[in-house]
């Protein structure tokens, strides 16, 4: 696994790697929690360089989803390859957190406010 | 062979001495394997200073310019700080120069109060006309900015660690490669310059430096962690713009980390960020003055294609820093720390390092210990001298040639320590500490014992908690078949299934997220819930399985999650009524017909969310369908090369049912199908399935 952590404005933009699997969804949870601490309004996870993720990786994006709730935080979920997407489908953790097509969409609806600082990037 | 044992043991008591020494030398070997880095820091970092001193880097090319902002340039331009507009003409004129990267190792948190309009604002008796003039000249700020926007320029920004209230300005973008890094310098917040200059700069670095509890500085941190954001240290991001690298690269290895990547450069860090210096004392060639750039004093190359630091040095010894080669400023810290990764040469110390040291120790004090006692006393004396200086020797000769910091004070005292109870005796004292390290040992293999036998208990406990399909009473409506292989001995999945009464058979499977115990005890709390409600319940599986998500989300501190497929197959009439929350929808195979997978609305896992509506569906069975639930064991199931078994595969297994079998048969099928594809490699998950064939009336 390997992640790039960006901030446009108060929003932190993720984009993980690989797969995110028992093997590494420790270090991941550890990542979000901090990032879910440093968001102001939300945290996107850019999901389009991720090949797979397990149950141990949903568990680390659920516990920074519930972290984040009370300062207000949300975690949305962007631009899912097609496994990825089936993943969520076949769980239904699209149930759970918020999921769009891009990063752009999910900005524009979370942290519209970053989608400037978005834009110029 | 028995007698040469003997006569070593022979050999090691022979004596008094020996077991004394003996003691000692393990009391060391596991001081310094615990707590040694702590506890032996101050002789440690003595012995690195003296490195440090005996044999300093030799100053190779010079890639660094420093412009130093000192008395002579005070005396010049006047009392620091200066007006932006002045530190906007150096940085012009710098940049005019074509650096590579410009460093600026100075903060402005406030506005500058000389700019024109601020100054004239705190001023009375100004005539109408003079005001009116003033307003219109630039104002110093925003000039600065403009500058700083034009170049490859970082600037400064500072860690503090109360809980001032931190506005969140830009950092490098980071790319983690290989986990968390843990154990980085933590700041609250940041101290940074006026919005105004810190978005017009193209980088930011920590100016922090770290220093040792004798007040010296040894170490830099490649990154900090400024109110949770990685920042990186002043000196690296000034390389990552020479670089041009868009972003900082982290690699790591866990928790620890192995490097910085900064496009093509690459530099190694210590586990925990921090990069030893390999010091010059200070060094005259590196500064100009600050004032010879703006009387424009230079040659006009002295800035081109070179990493120019500024910095104030010229108010006393304000900004100056303690290091092993004497004070230097602390911008000639930063200069240090570039010089180190252009020439590509680092001191570091070692993964390896503490195991040299542990093994310095042992052998030598071994050697001394098998090999001192026959020796006359004179000769003892001079053998044991000289067995503590080759580690010494060794030491600076790793030092000079690969800049490595092995730490041989410890061995030496360690093993001087040890001849002095070879000397002395000391047979009481000798015997009290074998007996505390004996007792220490069985302590631990006690624990280690018990441990074993409570995950053998839990994989018991879990494995009898599970229902086997011999104990269900033969009923002609149906058979059923359920089999669970856990990757690990403690593993996460469950199925159960069991009688409701005569006509209506349960069915569940499910998976908890995670491995190992508290997996494993998250089953079987799930497990009995589903059971206790359904029994309670009577036969609507959606509030079944909405009562357990309520129950099991109650005490759910590890914050698992369960998928799970729970069922009541009516046997009279092959109607099953179930819910899926989140788990993969079970496959159905009519004899004859091509497999497919149930449709369903569902639900989320159990325990994601605590009021969510989970329903009820129906789906009516022809008669012999089987109805085949799995985990991600099964369509998850890697081979060598991590391809994924997939619904496909799993499907394809299932044509080769014959067209009298039944739910035995599908089971053996698919399990063959999953050993043939993954062809030996370890299974990574647990592997779970339960099969149920209605047969019809």
């Amino acid at each position: 696994m390997e992640v790039l952590e960006t901030q446009f404005g108060g929003s932190i933009v993720l984009s993980p790697s690989g797969r995110i699997d028992l093997t590494n969804a420790e270090a991941f949870k550890a990542i979000l929690l901090r990032l879910v601490g440093v968001a102001r309004s939300a945290l996107i996870l850019d999901l389009s360089e991720v090949d797979y993720i397990s149950s141990a990786g949903l568990r680390s994006v659920m516990i920074a989803s519930k972290a984040g709730k009370p300062n207000g935080v949300t975690v949305g979920i962007a631009a899912m390859r097609p496994v990825v997407r089936e993943i969520f489908a076949i769980s239904r953790f699209d149930l759970v957190f918020p999921c769009f097509e891009s990063t752009r969409d999910a900005l524009a609806k979370l942290a519209p406010d970053a989608l400037e600082a978005f834009g110029s990037a | 062979m028995n007698s040469l044992a003997k006569r070593g043991v022979d050999l090691m008591m022979a004596g008094r001495g020996r077991i004394a020494a003996i003691a000692v030398l393990l009391v060391f070997v596991l001081l310094q394997a615990s707590v040694g880095e702590a506890l032996f820091s101050g002789p440690r970092l003595a012995l690195f200073d003296a490195y440090e001193r005996l044999v300093p880097r030799v100053r190779k090319s010079g890639p660094v310019v420093i412009v130093a902002i000192d008395e002579a340039s005070l005396a010049a331009y006047g009392q620091w700080p200066w007006p932006r507009q002045r530190v906007a003409e150096l940085v012009h004129r710098i940049l005019g120069g074509h650096p590579m990267s410009l460093g600026i190792d100075i903060i402005w948190p406030e506005f500058d109060a000389s700019s024109p309009a601020r100054w004239a604002a705190q001023q009375h008796g100004l005539t109408p006309a003079l005001h009116r003039a003033l307003l219109e000249l630039p104002d110093h700020d925003a000039e600065l900015a403009a500058t700083l926007a034009q170049g490859p320029v970082t600037i400064g920004i500072a860690g503090q660690r109360d809980d001032r209230p931190d506005h969140p300005g830009p950092l490098a973008p980071t790319r983690l490669i290989g986990g968390a890094p843990r154990g980085l310098p933590d700041f609250r917040s940041t101290l940074r310059s006026l919005p105004i200059l810190d978005f017009a700069a193209a980088g930011h670095g920590m100016l922090s430096i770290d220093l040792d509890a004798d007040g010296m500085v040894r170490r830099v941190p490649s990154v900090s962690l400024l109110g949770g954001r990685i920042a990186p240290g002043f000196s690296i991001e000034a390389l990552r713009l020479a670089a041009r690298s868009p972003w900082l690269t982290i690699r790591l290895n866990g928790g620890e980390m192995r490097g910085i990547e900064l496009g093509p450069l690459s530099i190694p860090t210590q586990a925990d960020g921090r990069i030893w210096v390999d010091f010059t004392g200070t060094d005259e060639r590196r500064f100009v003055s600050a004032g010879d750039v703006l009387s424009g004093r230079l040659p006009a190359d002295v800035f081109d294609q070179r990493l120019v630091l500024i910095g104030v040095t010229g108010l006393g010894l304000i900004d100056h820093f303690n290091t092993p080669l004497g004070v230097m400023p602390g911008v000639e810290v930063h200069a240090q720390v570039m010089e180190n990764v252009l020439d590509g040469r680092y001191a570091s110390r070692p993964d390896w390092a503490l195991w040299a040291e542990e093994a310095i120790t042992l052998g030598l004090g071994l050697l001394m210990i098998v090999g001192l006692p026959p020796l006359r006393l004179r000769w003892q004396a001079l053998a044991a001298t000289g067995l503590l200086i080759a580690p010494c020797a060794a030491g600076i000769a790793g030092w000079a040639y690969e800049r490595w910091l092995i730490d041989v004070a410890t061995p030496v005292v360690a093993d001087a320590a040890v001849f002095v109870a070879l000397l002395g005796g000391g047979l009481a004292e000798a015997d009290r500490q074998r007996k505390l390290l004996r007792s220490a040992l069985e302590k631990q293999k006690l624990l280690a014992a018990t441990m074993e036998g409570e995950l053998a208990a839990a994989f018991r406990i879990q494995m009898g908690i599970l229902p086997k399909a011999e104990d269900l009473l033969p009923d002609p409506r149906f058979n059923l078949e359920a089999q669970i292989v856990p990757a690990k001995h403690v593993g996460g999945d469950l199925y159960d299934f069991f009688k409701i009464d005569d006509d209506h058979l349960f069915i569940l499977i499910g998976d908890v997220s995670g491995k190992g115990v508290p997996a494993s005890l998250f089953m079987a709390v799930g497990k009995a819930l589903c059971k206790s409600c359904a029994l309670r319940e009577e036969f609507d599986i959606g509030e079944i399985i909405l009562r357990a998500n309520t129950e099991i989300s109650r005490d759910n501190t590890e914050m698992l999650f369960i998928t799970l497929f729970a069922g009541i197959l009516d046997l009279r009439t092959g109607s099953l009524s179930f819910c899926n929350a989140g788990h993969d929808p079970p496959f159905l195979a009519v004899p004859g017909q091509p497999p497919r997978q149930m449709a369903s609305i569902g639900g989320p896992p159990l325990c994601v969310m605590d009021d969510f509506p989970y329903m009820s569906e129906e789906y009516q069975l022809a008669p012999g369908e089987i109805l085949c639930l799995v985990t991600d064991g099964v369509t998850e199931a890697m081979n060598s090369a991590g391809d994924l078994m997939g619904h496909e595969r799993v499907e394809a297994a299932f044509v080769q049912q014959p067209v009298d079998g039944d739910a035995r048969s599908l089971a053996h099928l698919l399990r063959g199908a999953v050993a043939a594809f993954v062809d030996g490699a370890p299974p990574s998950d647990d592997l779970t399935l339960l099969a149920v064939q209605w047969i019809g009336v």
